[in-house]
């Protein structure tokens, strides 16, 4: 790993974490893993093949720029020297369940704003030559599985009488309890 | 069975960064030679032309997949330029036209013309300054400048291929810095 001083190898791992987990859900529809039997409304898998298929993760440095789904900007700049995230997306409702979702797992205070929700608070582990804690990190790789095609199944959920928008929020809350605890690593 | 696309033969013979650098460097030399020799019929040029298509395409890939679209533009425009100067070339080869009287223009060749155009706008964009040296410059425009024209934007396009692919690792969707 002695050629990879050019990215942070804290950000490499969380992302291949990441890749890890939007491809197991996108191959086999998470179905093996995870118990979605109350989840999915109709047969609709996790991700649209249209979503996944130009997911990309780019790290330079300390930075890294995640692509979270196909409408063009629906991405996630990561600054890890100066501890902030920016997640963008113009879906308020998928902009409020991010917030949450990152405030609860990943540790940091975050605003909703018109265009996304901006973070402040990833840290860095005393002692260690590179910036970034990676538990952290790896718990933020895993809210960004969550984003992708995040507004279809609200949409989804939302079509179904009887499902209230609470429910639905929930829906993903529990959705992603269940992929921390299927990929805790 | 169907013959493979040119471009997935060259990614399979060519499987590194640096056999594929070499190739499109070698490829870029041949074009020079080409566009050079004014004189004579452009035997072989659509071939030539049909590599630096698929070439560009490889690079266009391989520039996406590192999320570099923007740079990723420049390969792809200069594909399409070698697309409608294939035919052209062939045409010429054909009817033992050589290079230098196989003449080019916004009349004849509409849609090559406004690509060669559009290269140049994105060129001026990316590097600020066109990539060609001869379009709108030399009269009459023929299929010797269009060669050197067409090398010398793929050669802008090989320099963001080198800058960028030889010093990004990646694995599945995850890229990052190495150099």
């Amino acid at each position: 790993m002695a050629d990879q001083v050019a990215s942070n190898p804290k950000l490499i791992e969380a992302c291949l974490l990441w890749d890890k987990i939007t491809r197991e859900l996108q191959e086999d529809f998470g179905a093996p893993r995870l118990n979605l039997s109350d989840l999915r409304p109709r047969d609709s898998a996790i991700y649209s093949d249209r979503d996944y298929a130009p997911l990309a993760c780019r790290i330079d440095g300390d930075k890294a720029e995640v692509t979270v789904g196909s409408s063009p900007g629906h991405a996630t700049h990561i600054l890890l020297d100066r501890g902030n995230i920016r997640y963008y997306d113009t879906d308020r409702a998928v902009n409020e369940i991010m917030k949450d979702l990152l405030e609860e797992e990943v540790n940091v205070k975050c605003t909703v704003l018109e265009g996304g929700v901006d973070c402040e608070g990833l840290k860095s582990k005393v002692g260690e030559p590179q910036r970034g804690y990676l538990p952290q990190l790896k718990a933020l790789f895993r809210v960004l599985t969550m984003p992708t095609s995040m507004d279809l199944r609200q949409e989804f959920c939302r079509e179904i009488v009887g499902n209230t928008e609470e429910y639905c929020v929930k829906r993903e809350k529990d959705l992603f309890q269940q992929i921390k605890k299927t990929y805790p690593e | 069975m169907a013959e493979l696309p040119l471009e997935d033969v060259m990614k399979t013979t060519f499987k590194t960064f640096k056999e594929r650098e070499l190739l499109f460097r070698d490829l870029e030399e041949m074009g020079r030679e080409k566009a050079y020799e004014r004189d004579t019929i452009p035997k072989s040029d659509k071939v030539f032309l049909e590599k630096i298509m698929a070439s560009s395409r490889i690079m266009r890939d391989e520039l996406r997949e590192l999320n570099l679209k923007k740079e990723a533009r420049l390969p792809n425009y200069v594909s399409m330029v070698a697309e409608y100067a294939a035919p052209v070339a062939d045409h010429c080869e054909g009817a033992n036209i050589p290079r230098k009287d196989c003449v080019i223009t916004p009349q004849n060749q509409g849609v090559l013309w406004s690509l060669i155009e559009d290269v140049n706008t994105l060129s001026l964009e990316l590097i600020k300054r066109k990539c060609t040296f001869l379009w709108g410059e030399v009269e009459p425009y023929n299929l010797s400048s269009l060669l050197n024209d067409v090398t010398a934007c793929y050669h802008r396009g090989l320099e963001f291929y080198s800058d960028n692919v030889g010093k990004w690792q990646k694995e599945g969707k995850c890229s990052w810095r190495i150099k």
